[in-house]
């Protein structure tokens, strides 16, 4: 490093070491915030597949005990299912196949409904369908008071 | 005379049949079977009360070898079937005595048969390298097996004749070598 003359030595050589420790902070610093970056990084990808994995065990039950959802539960059993979840995960493989894979292993109890098709699937639709005819019910009523109020009102009208 | 007539009329017209009472007794009728046709798929899925002296439920299993087992392919050979889990205390605790006896009794007429029960696939597997289990073992895919056992926890073991007759079930952890001998040979053919 080149100083001019006019500068004295001693204030040159505090100048020198001045430098070096600046540049060698900003390189540490540089080093550091590298680091924390990469650091952030693998802890959010790690964070992201265990939200997958919540997200999933939400939707399963503990087939061992009496409604408690599979992400809440403390048990043994239930923890080892989330780590199969986990494993499923890291394999690629999606939501749909591993509530499925689930199904197939623990029977269908551990999904948190019943299926769609199947016997079951009249859990779906019988509901809709006593909608349906309570609805059909309550407009039928509705439109005979109605008439019956239409005729008792022509009648009342008529001399 | 007039008042009980027109009771009688105002009651008949009271229980008019319309076509929505007909739709909700439809629908109703529609409950009620589907409420039996459940109730009978359950049924039918536990089937008849396990008893000693009665013929043991078949059943077909899966390995995690991948080899297919049935309960029928073993006449003629007295089965053990133990049923357990990798979450479960004292299956670790009688483990090595199955295992002990499963390499004692190998080649003299009869079979161990492990049945893991709600067991993860991965935890199955390490518990069974940490043992050293070398005799058949599968998961119970659905809980079918458990079921037609009445199954109450793990571990339970299950003594099957050659006849394919259920001679002794032990609900809990065998501790006992003697005794666990002694049923052994209670089965052999």
């Amino acid at each position: 490093m080149h100083f001019p003359r006019l500068v004295p030595r001693a204030f040159r050589a505090w100048l020198a070491s001045a430098y070096l420790r600046f540049c060698l902070t900003v390189g540490l610093s540089l080093i550091l915030v590298q680091g924390a970056t990469a650091l952030d990084v693998g802890i959010h990808a790690q964070s992201l597949q265990e939200q997958e994995m919540y997200n999933i065990a939400r939707e399963l039950w503990c087939p061992l005990c009496a409604g408690i959802r599979l992400d809440a539960c403390e048990l043994q059993a239930c923890v080892q299912m989330r780590e199969e979840i986990s494993l499923l995960l890291a394999e690629g493989r999606d939501k749909a196949y591993i509530i499925a894979y689930f199904e197939e292993q623990y029977g269908t109890q551990v999904h948190g409904q019943p299926p769609f098709t199947g016997i079951y699937g009249w859990a779906w639709w019988t509901p809709l369908l006593l909608m349906a005819a309570a609805g059909i019910t309550i407009g039928n009523r509705m439109r005979r008071a109605a008439a019956t109020r239409r005729d008792s009102s022509q009648r009342t009208a008529a001399p | 005379m007039h008042a009980v007539a027109s009771g009688i009329s105002s009651r008949k017209a009271r229980l008019r049949i319309t076509p929505a009472l007909v739709l909700a007794l439809a629908v109703l009728t529609l409950l009620i079977t589907l409420i039996g046709l459940v109730t009978y798929r359950l049924l039918v899925d536990v089937g008849p009360p396990l008893a000693v002296g009665q013929p043991a439920p078949e059943f077909q299993l899966e390995t995690f070898g991948g080899e297919r087992i049935s309960l029928s392919e073993l006449r003629g050979q007295g089965v053990v079937l133990n049923f357990w889990a990798s979450w479960c205390g004292p299956c670790r605790a009688e483990a090595e005595l199955l295992e002990s006896a499963w390499r004692r009794e190998q080649g003299r007429g009869i079979v161990f048969i492990g049945i893991a029960y709600l067991d993860q696939l991965p935890a199955a597997q390490r518990f069974l390298e940490e043992f050293h289990v070398t005799y058949l073992n599968g998961r119970d895919k659905g809980s079918h097996i458990s079921r037609q056992y009445d199954l109450l926890g793990v571990p339970e073991t299950y003594f099957i004749d050659p006849n394919g007759i259920l001679a002794r079930q032990h609900k809990g952890i065998l501790t006992d070598p003697d005794q666990f001998q002694r049923w052994l040979d209670q089965i052999r053919p």
